[in-house]
Order: structure tokens, then C-alpha cells, then sequence
């Protein structure tokens, strides 16, 4: 834990270094103003909540791509891996934690669009059942922790992460479900959004704001965490392989 | 239990397959061939070979950052494979240049930061962090970003960062690199300290001057093989081939028998013979032409190295 805890300090330390990894935050108003435009003039307040989700859906995945998967990348760049891979700690712990400290950061977009939305539009959605949108999107943060990691350890094998990450962001954002409900989606498009976890955040979050009842949200609750838990685990296991990879072959990237 | 060799590795080798995939089947590359070493406990022990000679292979499986292909490798009693968690705890590496800092953490923070990866506990973390900053001249800068650091300190962040754990043993990989003439007689000052504190040193480098200067022995590699294990002295005296003469004067000494090279320096020939009688005839020569600024010089360690490994240029 004490490993974990160093990692999240000192990743707060770097962070507060480097204003510009923020940058995140300054895409926010974007999403905003295009989704609350599309909805506010086309009179749809059945969308609201829509359009408030889905920046605040997307910061938390752009802090996870743009920032919290780099943290090992970065490592590799500076060989500060080589020296953490020689360390009587384990570096798996301090890397959680770094990535943790990211993604905590994560919640900000949330309020970013709220206020944006107040501001720009006068426009505060309406959350019915509190618990329940916070219980979402605290599992989410969760979730994107494990999914980071994955990532990470993904990327840590690649030259041109940044190509791949990149790439990776438009058609989560589509098959999560963020930015058009699943439902919407072509038939055979929807199962592969079942193991996307934030497609089970943007659904519960979205009921969480409307009036009506919320159905299951605890083995929802139960999918978004269990996602997260089965990212962390394999971004975990894959970690430990590639440094094992590393140790035995010499080289991290894989081409 | 009384260690007396720290470092002691046998028919050492380490191959590596180049190419792509997740296990690459190209050509295979030796960095090490069957490398037979020991490092006396408290020894400073210098690694001198070209690029690609195997040094830097050699310091990572020490390290364990990287498994040896065949043979075997000990640290202070432990096995590099079956014993990598011990020795992590045991050992200490320095970088030199900008890899291994994080450019946006103060001098604190970074130790702080290794100091957890090296398990130290909250309160013995910050004491050893203080120790460490006044040791090496960084406590006045504790707190300003290691990116606005002059080379010279940031390879005493390094410095301290290596010795966070109470090392018996640290590797030093090119730990002068980029280093001006101050700092890096700074830093040999610090060798001295630290072998006089019981510890042990391996030290790769390409200055043969710092390796004369701070080091017990030298082992001379190439190829992923040892050429020789000596004290430079020792080591310059093995050579034994060649005589030397240093003379302050720019007269062509070429045509004299048994010369065999000769170069000029900060306006010092110096005259590589093949024996003590070629070594007369040049004194004999610059004598007799009103020389009086000359003398018959042993060998460096340099020109050892030149000698065993040859002049390659940029040939690895």
C-alpha cells in the first residue's frame, strides 16, 4: 500500500509540474457547446442528460488515454524503467498508484460540464437518484483505473503508442455508448459494447438522471466494477509479462 | 558469513535475437561470450571496453535487469536468477547523463520517490533523503526542479538516488558522461569515500584517465570477453611490448627504427617504440637536436587499451 500511496504523491507532484498534461480539461467546452447546441435547439430536453454525460464520459476516458496510459510509456523513454525493474519494490504498486492519482483527476470533467452547462446554456440536468449516479461513476473511475493499466501495459510495446491511442478514442466513444445511446446502434455493433464498461456507466448514469425507477442497479453496479476488476487483473498479468519479456529478450517494444 | 567476492561470474553469456514479435527469431547477436569475472568485496573495479563490448550487458544482469543466457552470475552470495530479490536490495546503479531522472521532480522528491521503491520506511525516507542532499552538495537545491540542474548536479541526483538503499554494492554505468572537469573530480573524490565506507564498485566507462585515477583494478573487454584483469599499473607493466617517449618539440621521429607511432598533444609528442633500444635511439635523436624537455614515459592505461583492443575507430 505504502508503494501505491508513493506512487499517487508523486504523480500529483509531476502533474502540478506540468499544467499543459491538462489539457484535457480544455477540450471539455467543445463537447459541451457542440451537444448542448445540438439539444437545446432541437428542443429536446429528453437529451440533457445525453449531452451532459458524454464530455464528462469523454474527459474520463481522454485522462485515461492522454495522461494515465502514458505514465509507463514515459518510463520506458526516460529509463526510469530499467531502474524501477531493479528496485526491491515492486513497480506494478508505484505504477497503480500513478495511474490511480490520473484518473481521481478524472472526476473533474463532471463538474467542468455541469458548470459549463449552467453557464453557457442555464441549463443544470436533473439527477433523481443521486446515490446512484455517484455510486456509477465512482465505479467508473474504478473501471478506467484497470482499463488504464491494461492500456499501459499495452502500449508499453508499442513505439507509436500515441497512433494507437488515438485511434482507440473515437470508436469507444461510439461503442460506449457516450456519445449515442447503445440502442441506437446497429444491431450486430451492440454486443461488443457489453465489454465496454463505460457503456454500462453511461447507461446506469443516464437512468441515475431520469425520474423514473432504476432497474438492477446493483448487478450493473456489480458489471462495471467486475469490467474493471478483469482489465486490472489483465493489465496486471500483462505488465508483469512484458517486464518478464524484457528481462529474457532485452527489449520492451514488441515491434 | 564474511563475503569476500562480491561480484564473481562465470561462463557468463547473453545472446540476443534480433528482429520482431513478441520472441524475435532473427540473427542472434553475443554480448557476452563466456565472461568469467571476480570483484573482490571493497575493490573499485573499472569495466573499459569499446561499444558494444558488453559492458552495459554485463552491468544489467548484475543488476537483474536482465537474465543471463548460460553461466552463472553472483552478487554479494546471491544468484542473479533464483536470488534477484535479495540482491535488489543489496545493490545500488547510477546512470550517467539525463536517463533515470524525472526532470519535472525536485531533488527531494526524487529521492523520496526511490526511497519508497527501496522500502524504506516514512520516517527513515526522510532522514536518509536529508543525508543524502547535504552528502552531495544538493541541500541548498533540495526543493528546485531536477530539470534546472547543471549536468554536473544532476549526476549527483543520480548519485544519490543510487545510494538511497545503503548499497553494498553500486554499479555505475558511464557515470562521468557529459561531466566537466569539476564535477567529475568531484565525483571521483566520492569513489574514493564510498570504497572507504566498505562498499564495493563497478564502474563502466571510456575514460581511461578516471579509470587509472579511482580504480583498484580494471577488467579489459571486448567482445563479450575478458582480455585482461589487472591493477592499471599492473596492467600497463603486462603490456610490456612497448616503450614510450615524451618529448616537448615537433621534430618527425617517424623514420627512426622501431617506432611504430607516434602523436602530439597539447604540444607533447609522444613516441610509441618496439623495445628499450628504439626507446634510446629516439632519446639519442631529440638529444643530440637540443631537446632537453624529454623522458622515457610507462604506459597509460590508455595506451593498453589501444594496444589489447586496437584502433577501431568507430568499428564496434
Amino acid at each position: 500500500m505504502r508503494l501505491f500511496l508513493s506512487g499517487v504523491r508523486t504523480q500529483f507532484w509531476l502533474i502540478r509540474r506540468q499544467p499543459d498534461e491538462l489539457l484535457t480539461l480544455c477540450t471539455i467546452p467543445f463537447t459541451v457547446v457542440m451537444m448542448l447546441s445540438v439539444v437545446m435547439h432541437a428542443v429536446r430536453p429528453d437529451l440533457v442528460a445525453n449531452a451532459f454525460l458524454a464530455p464528462t464520459l469523454m474527459g474520463l476516458w481522454g485522462f485515461a488515454t492522454g495522461l494515465a496510459t502514458v505514465v509507463l510509456v514515459g518510463e520506458r523513454w526516460t529509463r526510469t524503467l530499467e531502474l524501477g525493474m531493479a528496485a526491491p519494490g515492486a513497480v506494478h504498486s508505484v505504477y497503480l498508484g500513478r495511474i490511480s492519482a490520473v484518473m481521481v483527476l478524472g472526476v473533474v470533467p463532471l463538474g467542468e460540464t455541469w458548470l459549463l452547462g449552467k453557464l453557457l446554456f442555464g441549463v443544470t440536468p436533473a439527477v433523481h437518484h443521486p446515490w446512484v449516479f455517484w455510486a456509477a461513476m465512482a465505479a467508473s473511475v474504478f473501471a478506467m483505473v484497470g482499463t488504464s493499466l491494461l492500456l499501459a501495459a499495452s502500449m508499453l510495446l508499442t513505439k507509436n503508442s500515441n497512433n494507437y491511442l488515438n485511434f482507440l478514442s473515437f470508436p469507444i466513444y461510439l461503442l460506449s455508448g457516450v456519445m449515442v445511446p447503445v440502442h441506437y446502434l446497429p444491431e450486430f455493433l451492440q454486443p461488443l459494447s457489453h465489454v465496454i464498461f463505460l457503456s454500462w456507466s453511461a447507461d446506469l448514469m443516464r437512468d441515475a438522471m431520469a425520474a423514473g425507477p432504476v432497474t438492477g442497479a446493483g448487478w450493473r453496479l456489480l458489471a462495471i466494477t467486475g469490467l474493471g476488476v478483469a482489465a486490472l487483473v489483465g493489465g496486471r498479468v500483462l505488465l508483469a509479462a512484458t517486464l518478464r519479456r524484457a528481462r529474457e529478450l532485452g527489449v520492451v517494444t514488441y515491434a | 558469513m564474511g563475503v569476500t567476492v562480491s561480484v564473481r561470474v562465470q561462463d557468463l553469456t547473453r545472446t540476443f535475437r534480433k528482429g520482431k514479435g513478441w520472441r524475435p527469431k532473427g540473427e542472434e547477436v553475443t554480448a557476452l561470450a563466456g565472461l568469467t569475472l571476480d570483484v573482490p568485496t571493497n575493490e573499485v573495479h573499472g569495466l573499459l571496453g569499446p561499444n558494444g563490448a558488453g559492458k552495459t550487458t554485463l552491468c544489467k544482469i548484475l543488476s537483474t535487469i536482465l537474465l543471463p543466457t548460460s553461466g552463472s552470475a553472483e552478487v554479494l552470495g546471491h544468484d542473479v536468477v533464483t536470488g534477484a530479490a535479495e540482491i535488489r536490495h543489496l545493490i545500488g546503479i547510477v546512470f550517467g547523463g539525463e536517463r533515470g531522472l524525472y526532470g519535472k521532480l525536485t531533488a527531494r522528491q526524487t529521492l523520496r520517490y526511490w526511497a519508497a521503491l527501496y522500502k524504506l520506511p516514512d520516517a527513515r525516507a526522510k532522514v536518509r533523503t536529508d543525508e543524502l542532499l547535504a552528502r552531495l552538495g544538493l541541500a541548498d537545491k533540495a526543493d528546485d526542479l531536477v530539470e534546472t540542474f547543471s549536468r554536473g548536479m544532476k549526476q549527483r541526483v543520480h548519485l544519490a538516488r543510487g545510494l538511497i538503499g545503503d548499497p553494498k554494492l553500486i554499479l555505475f554505468d558511464e557515470p562521468t558522461t557529459g561531466m566537466d572537469p569539476v564535477a567529475a573530480r568531484a565525483f571521483r573524490t566520492l569513489i574514493g569515500e564510498l570504497r572507504d565506507e566498505g562498499r564495493t564498485i563497478l564502474i563502466t566507462t571510456h575514460d581511461m584517465d578516471e579509470a587509472e585515477e579511482v580504480c583498484d583494478r580494471v577488467t579489459l573487454i571486448d567482445k563479450g570477453r575478458v582480455l585482461a584483469t589487472e591493477s592499471p599499473r599492473g596492467l600497463a607493466a603486462m603490456s610490456g611490448l612497448h616503450r614510450w617517449v615524451e618529448a616537448e618539440t615537433s621534430l618527425d621521429v617517424t623514420g627512426i627504427p622501431g617506432v611504430v607511432d607516434t602523436e602530439t598533444r597539447n604540444g607533447v609528442l609522444r613516441v610509441k617504440t618496439t623495445d628499450d633500444r628504439a626507446a634510446r635511439a629516439v632519446l639519442d635523436f631529440l638529444l643530440d637536436r637540443g631537446v632537453r624537455s624529454v623522458h622515457a614515459v610507462p604506459p597509460r592505461l590508455e595506451d593498453v587499451y589501444l594496444d589489447l583492443i586496437g584502433r577501431r575507430g568507430m568499428e564496434v
